[in-house]
């Protein structure tokens, strides 16, 4: 246990470097978090616009909930990188494997996740004037938590493609979260869509604890905000089981057929 | 026709560029996902009124990523401040391989409506027709021009500021909000009013939908809108980066990047 | 005692989708004792990347085995790790937005070592390869030697016995590669083992106690370092000196010089068939006062151009 935490430990440490590259604390204040808050502001006002109050407040809350796959989806491109800077391959010969690195490589952004959610989930409510019922708003933060962890399992399994495709991590990225802020009940319920979509929306992250967070808004029984939650749970860990199997493929196919490059 | 010859090897050469890169059909993917969460918003409101908005918001969304992409990774990567000194120096040689590759923007930009009008009447059964189609091919055309002077300010802006994909992250969703392109200005807090007439994307929304809804009153003012604030963002941009490379020229700073 | 490194029959083949399979590595049987410095040498493609790739494990065997410490690559995968350190050459395979100091805690626990080992070892080798007072600056502001130095460091961390290098010094300047080479021969002193991948005769002549020439995925030749003249048959030569080229073309004219080469200016050298006729060669040019006269060896260079032949420019 303890080696796993130094690892994960070194891989926040590497992750907020490379976001240090991109990022001070004021342009990710300014400029990301804006640009997040804006993001679910926009679709809020369609809401009011189509609709009316509660169609916004059914809105925003998922925008703000998604905000957390959104980033913690990033991974994907965290680990593309790997391939460009090239340590796959001594990644690959480490004594203590692959998995735990690809699977830290991207923690940066649930740490970034948590907190652009828990900002939007304070502020935007009374700001587009369709406050929260506090305190009971407060029994969603460790939902937002749940789906950051399911997400990130999702984003992981797909960084699995952009490691084998190169060039192509931010067309996988868009459409991880695209998929889920589309078809995951953010903006409309699930129950919407033809019934084959709506099955295939079970899979995704977001949509069940969406929906605890929703049941929890709403003073659902407790019963059925935990079976929900552990959908997502289950659904997350999914996730991960295919995530552990991509990469640990990548890994023997390209021990295999020599594509875990380092020269290219 | 050696003008034209050199903007068609221009657009090949983007074409080129986007095919080796993946990442340049991003837009294309996107479009159609805004859509469907648009229009499902919209639909399951019993909204019908509304149903163009959806369908020309991701269009516009797309002219305005083309225009940020264009500005932010394609002018940087052709060193173009080096060769807009150039541009300055001899402007019929470098006016048609930008006007172009512009174009392609453009291009990306009609075509996320293209793929926008489809959604909606493929996936939703809602057939968008125009009413008044000669109001809307005037409107297309002044959006695509304010799009090509936002897009020489933007690339100027984002050239000049070190924080460059910072930029370019966060320059989407409050111009979608400010520029109404799917909840009119009129639906948002009188504030923002001021804010949102200097951004050219507000009157080419409601000037698209007008002509969609065959509602013509009033047209020219709007159209004048677009068509002003186009050509003072390129007259804007030009001169920033005019400005930017005697600054850098005087002061010996070459890195662009 | 399991020498360091065996291999036997070992092949590599790329398959390339419709075109035609590559052929990286063809029937390869070599052995690297303990505490060897062994040098690989072969112009691009040779399958120099392809050998230590299957040697550090990150690559597949499609024919033959290859051991380590008497381990299997293939099989007791494990084992090799532990024991084998693969250092790279070039700018890749380190973390840029770390410094040097971060890059290596990063990698120590990856491979289980605890904290405090981790942090004793990193501050030993960054002294050791020179890197102490640039230990915290991030890697991006490194130059190449200083990169290279770093990947060393990263690749002893975890104390491997045997060492592959790709390339290590390719691209650097000439002192930075010669202390580069100081700290091989230092380590080599504590009993380490080293593979060195080069096109660099330079560095194989001071390094290395035996070679290897591969091209095109076959051995050419294996022996000690010293003795490379003999892989080219047994071939004698004198070297001399003289301004008047008139004197070479009358010694090409004697039975006993098979042919004479121009070295560069007023140098030439002259390849003789054996002992006797290199005696005799030498009392020629003596009679004619040529007393800069002397038996020359041929360098590992010679070896490596006229087996390889002129594609070895081209590296």
């Amino acid at each position: 246990m303890k080696p796993l935490l130094r690892i994960v430990r070194e891989s926040l440490i590497l992750g907020f470097a490379e976001m240090g590259a991109v990022y001070t604390w004021r342009t990710w204040t300014f400029g990301w978090l804006m640009r997040l808050l804006c993001q679910a502001t926009f679709y809020a006002l369609l809401g009011r616009y189509v609709g009316d109050e509660a169609t916004m407040r059914y809105v925003l809350v998922g925008n703000i909930v998604v905000l957390a796959c959104m980033e913690s989806t990033i991974v994907v491109i965290s680990l593309a990188g790997e391939r460009r800077m090239g340590t796959l391959p001594l990644l690959a010969i480490a004594p203590s494997g692959h998995l735990p690195v690809y699977l830290g490589r991207g923690l940066q952004w649930t740490v970034t996740g948590m907190t652009s959610s828990l900002v939007a989930w304070i502020a935007l409510p009374p700001m587009l004037g369709v406050p929260l019922p506090w305190p009971r708003a407060a029994y969603a933060v460790p939902v937002v938590l749940l789906i950051l962890v399911s997400s990130y399992g999702y984003g992981c399994a797909l960084a699995g493609i952009a490691l084998r495709m190169r060039g192509v991590e931010w067309l996988v990225l868009n459409v991880a979260y695209g998929i889920v802020m589309t078809f995951g009940g953010v903006n409309v319920p699930v129950e919407v869509w033809p019934a084959p979509l709506e099955y295939a929306a079970q899979a995704l992250p977001v949509v069940h604890g969406l929906d605890a967070v929703r049941g929890i808004l709403d003073g659902a029984s407790p019963g059925r905000v935990m079976r929900l939650l552990g959908t997502e749970a289950v659904v997350g860990a999914c996730w991960y089981a295919v995530a552990a199997l991509s990469m640990d493929r990548l890994v023997s196919v390209g021990r295999r057929d020599g594509s875990l490059d380092y020269a290219g | 026709m050696s003008t034209v010859r050199v903007m068609w090897q221009a657009v090949l050469l983007q074409l080129a560029l986007s095919r080796r890169n993946p990442e340049h059909a991003l837009i294309l993917l996107i479009a159609p996902m805004q859509t469907t969460t648009m229009l499902a918003l919209t639909v399951t409101a019993h909204r019908p009124d509304v149903v163009a908005n959806a369908v020309l918001a991701p269009g516009l969304i797309g002219l305005w990523v083309a225009a940020l992409d264009y500005a932010g990774r394609i002018v940087p990567e052709d060193r173009w401040a080096g060769r807009l000194t150039s541009m300055i120096a001899a402007p019929a040689a470098l006016g048609p391989v930008v006007a172009g590759r512009v174009a392609m923007v453009v291009l990306v930009g009609a075509a996320a409506f293209a793929e926008s009008w489809t959604v909606a009447a493929l996936g939703f059964g809602r057939v968008v027709t125009v009413a008044d189609p000669a109001l809307f091919v005037v409107a297309v055309a002044v959006t695509c021009f304010a799009t090509v002077g936002t897009a020489t300010l933007l690339s100027a802006v984002l050239v000049v500021s070190r924080a460059r994909d910072v930029l370019q992250n966060s320059l989407g969703y409050p111009f979608y909000i400010l520029g109404g392109i799917l909840v009119p200005v009129a639906a948002l807090p009188g504030w923002l009013h001021p804010f949102s007439r200097v951004v050219f994307l507000s009157w080419s929304a409601e000037l698209l939908r007008d002509a969609v809804h065959g509602d013509a009153h009033g047209w020219p003012g709007s159209a004048g809108a677009v068509l002003g604030l186009g050509a003072a963002s390129m007259a804007a941009g030009l001169w920033l980066t005019r400005h930017y490379v005697n600054r850098s020229r005087r002061e010996g700073t070459v890195g662009f990047a | 005692m399991e020498p360091a490194v065996h291999t036997s029959g070992l092949g590599r083949v790329y398959k390339r989708g419709r075109k035609d399979p590559v052929v990286a590595l063809d029937d390869l049987t070599l052995t690297i004792e303990r505490n060897e410095i062994h040098g690989l040498l072969g112009p691009n493609g040779a399958g120099k990347t392809t050998l230590v790739k299957i040697l550090s494990t990150v690559l597949l065997p499609s024919e033959g085995s290859a051991r380590v410490l008497g381990h299997d690559v293939a099989a007791e995968t494990r084992a090799v790790r532990s024991l084998v350190g693969l250092v790279l050459g070039g700018d890749r395979g380190l973390y840029d937005r770390l410094s040097a100091r971060r890059n290596l805690l990063f990698w120590g626990a990856l491979y289980k070592l605890d904290a405090r080992t981790t942090r004793d070892r990193a501050d030993a080798l960054l002294e050791r390869v020179g890197l102490a007072e640039r230990a915290d600056d991030r890697v991006e502001r490194f130059s190449r030697g200083m990169r290279q130095r770093l990947h060393l460091a990263r690749g002893l961390l975890h104390e491997p016995r045997v060492l592959f290098l790709d390339e290590p010094t390719s691209g650097l300047d000439p002192v930075a590669a010669g202390a580069f080479r100081r700290l091989v021969l230092d380590l080599r002193a504590e009993g380490r083992t080293f593979l060195l991948a080069t096109h660099d005769m330079d560095e194989a002549t001071a390094l290395c106690d035996r070679v290897t020439l591969i091209d095109r995925g076959r051995m050419l030749l294996t022996g000690d370092t010293g003795q490379a003249g003999r892989f080219l048959g047994d071939r004698e030569c004198v070297d001399f000196t003289h301004p008047d080229p008139a004197l070479a073309d009358a010694l090409a004219l004697l039975p006993d010089v098979t042919d004479v080469e121009r070295q560069d200016g007023t140098a030439w050298r002259a390849h003789t068939p054996d002992r006797g006729a290199t005696r005799r060669v030498l009392g020629w040019l003596l009679d004619r006062d040529v007393l800069t006269a002397r038996r020359g060896e041929p360098t590992l260079e010679e070896v490596y151009l006229r087996t390889v032949g002129d594609r070895g420019m081209r590296v």
